[in-house]
Parts: C-alpha cells; structure tokens; sequence
C-alpha cells in the first residue's frame, strides 16, 4: 500500500512537470498573448539623431508611451500634468526654454492621450520633437 | 529693476546694453482657434532692440571674481531687503513683463488681465515647477521662486506665450529697459564680474573694475557671434 501511495505521487508529480514544459494548446498555460502590428515612427526633429520608422508587434493594451518603449528607453516626469508624462525619448529630453516638446499622434491626430490610448492593428503611432510656438 | 540695499554699500553701476545686429521685429502666427481672443498676431517679444541697437530684457547680474554672490555681500534676508515682489500679468495674449528677476524667496504675484484663460507652467531645466489654469478674472495667484535659477513660464494654451522670471540669492541685479541701460546700487566694496544674460543672445561674464564707488558697463552683443540672429 505504501509503495502505491509512493507510485501515485510521483506519478502525478512527473504529470504536472509535464505539463509545465509542454502546455496543451488551448490551456491557460499555452495560450499566447494577442499581439497585432503597429507601426511606429520617431523623428527627433533639431536634435540631430536619426530617427526610426518601422513595424512590430505590440499586445494588447499597449498605449502609444509603451509602444515607443519599445525602441527608445524613455524618461517620465511632470511635462504638463502628470509625473507619467513622457519627458524623454532616446536621451532627448524636452526643452522647455526653447518650447521643444515631444508631441504624439496617432493615425495623424493629435487627439490621442500616450497613455491611456490602446492601440489597435495596424495603428500609426508618431512620436515628434518640434517646438510649438503656435 | 534694481533695488537699493540701503545697507552696506555705496558703489553704482550703471551702463547700456546693446545689439548690433539690425533691429528685429517678428510678429508669431496666431494658431486660428486662438485668433478672436488674441488677434491674427502676437509681436515677439524675444529680441527686443530700437534702431540704435539698445536692448532690452538683458539681464545684469553682480557676481565676485569668484562666480558667487558679491564679496562682503549678506542674503537679501540678512540685508533684511524685503524680497522683491513682482507682479506678472497675463495681457493680450502675452506675459508682462517678459524678463524679470526676484531675490530667491521673493514671490511674483500672477494676474490675468485677458478676457480669457490661460494655463500657466514654470519650469525650472525640464523639471515642472508648479501649474495652474487662471480662468478670466481669476484672483491673483501668489508664488515663490525659492531656489536660485532661470525659470521659464509658459501658457499651455497659446503656445507662443512665455516669459522669464530669473531669481537670484542676493539683490545686485537689473533689467535693461526700452534703451538697454541698467543700474544697480548699494553694491558693497569688493571685486565683481558681472553676467549679461539673454534669452536668444546667451550670456556673457564681465570683469567689473570700479573707480571710487561708480563704475560703467557698456557691452555690446555681436551678430557675428550671434548667426542665427542676423536674418
């Protein structure tokens, strides 16, 4: 009796390791996050550092401030209103003497907040350091 | 403009400061949504110089040899100079005046005069120092300037709208007026240099040599040193 005892729990442990390593498609374990292609632009306008333009995959979720993480390391810092607003992108940093800001759009609004917008497939996200004097 | 110690010292300096590059007068495009309440134009007020290169909004500051405050100079608090307070109106769409300097500490009272409101943000470097909406007729809003720097304030609706408000730890400092002359008092005895700032011409230090307790200054910003200024 003891040695069954014995069997069954080792059993079941090897069962359980199994599924660790190999997850059955469909279960909780196996399923992939959703993801969908954006694409992503980032022109540092007078800053003279090449800018980046191209196309990944983002999950579900991801806002434009996240997106853009992706690719640059980024600084948030009270710009305007909200010490989540995004101060810097790639070690350009706004500039507010000069009025340079970073300024984002999406599918070529302005009406977009950085980070609360969720992204949808295929959404142009970009992300521009320009003055705005007007 | 520059306050009298009436403590320590007795010297004065005083002088012009000037521009001679050809005098220019930009007007900024008004962006459409904002043009009823502000006019198709708004006249910058960044560089500022009359036909005979006298410019204003320069800022002079009394530095010693050193790059410190003044020698033998005290705090604006131990002179027991009341800080300067400022008022700074929001009119027509611009900030008024556009260049002025407090003692650290000193607070700047912050009034809308427009017929509309305005959101105000100063910064210090990139760093957001404080922001408020003013709607029209909003009571006056008081603020200090407690560390020493040059802090940016901006409209975060009519984007053209900035000015400077630069404070500094002791009371020796001026701005220049309509004809770029300045003058500062009470200075106490010592040896200076003086800093000679601008917001587009950038900043220059002066060695300062007084002779018995008046001295003069007269410095001129150059175009060739300035290209971007010259069209």
């Amino acid at each position: 009796m003891k040695k069954l005892k014995k069997t069954i729990k080792i059993a079941g442990a090897l069962i359980f390791a199994a599924a660790l390593l190999f997850p059955a498609e469909g279960s909780a374990m196996g399923r992939k996050p959703k993801t969908f292609p954006i694409h992503m632009a980032v022109d540092f306008g007078p800053a003279d550092k090449p800018g980046y333009s191209g196309e990944f995959e983002v999950e579900k979720g991801t806002t434009p401030k996240e997106a853009v993480s992706r690719v640059y390391p980024v600084l948030s810092g009270m710009a305007c209103c909200s010490l989540r607003d995004l101060i810097e992108i790639g070690g350009v940093r706004i500039d507010p003497a000069k009025n340079y800001w970073w300024v984002c759009s999406l599918n070529g609004s302005r009406k977009v907040s950085p980070r609360k917008t969720k992204l949808k497939r295929g959404d142009r996200v970009e992300w521009r350091y320009i003055e705005e004097s007007q | 403009m520059a306050l009298r110690s009436g403590n320590l010292g007795a010297a004065e300096l005083s002088g012009r400061i000037s521009y001679d590059g050809p005098a220019v007068k930009q007007a900024l495009r008004v962006e459409e949504k904002r043009k009823g309440a502000c006019g198709a134009s708004v006249d910058s007020p960044v560089l500022i110089a009359d036909a005979h290169g006298n410019l204003k909004n320069a800022v002079v500051i009394l530095e010693s040899r050193k790059g410190d405050a003044p020698e033998n100079s005290e705090s604006a608090a131990d002179l027991q100079v009341a800080p300067a307070k400022l008022t700074l109106d929001q009119k027509n769409c611009r900030f008024d005046p556009h260049v002025a300097v407090v003692t650290s500490g000193g607070a700047v009272e912050i009034s809308n005069t427009d017929p509309m409101a305005h959101d105000v943000r100063a910064f210090l470097g990139s760093k957001i120092i404080f922001q408020f909406e003013m709607d029209a007729g909003h009571p006056v809003v008081s603020k200090e300037f407690n560390e020493p720097g040059v802090y940016v304030l901006r409209c975060g609706l009519h984007k053209w709208m900035h000015a400077y408000v630069i404070a500094v730890a002791h009371p020796y400092f001026a701005v220049t007026s309509e004809d770029g002359s300045f003058s500062i008092f009470g200075i106490p005895e010592g040896n200076y240099r003086a800093r000679v700032w601008h917001e587009k011409l950038g900043e220059v230090v002066i060695p300062i040599t007084f002779v018995g307790e008046k001295s003069s200054l007269d410095y001129t910003f150059s175009v060739h040193n300035n290209p971007a200024t010259a069209s």
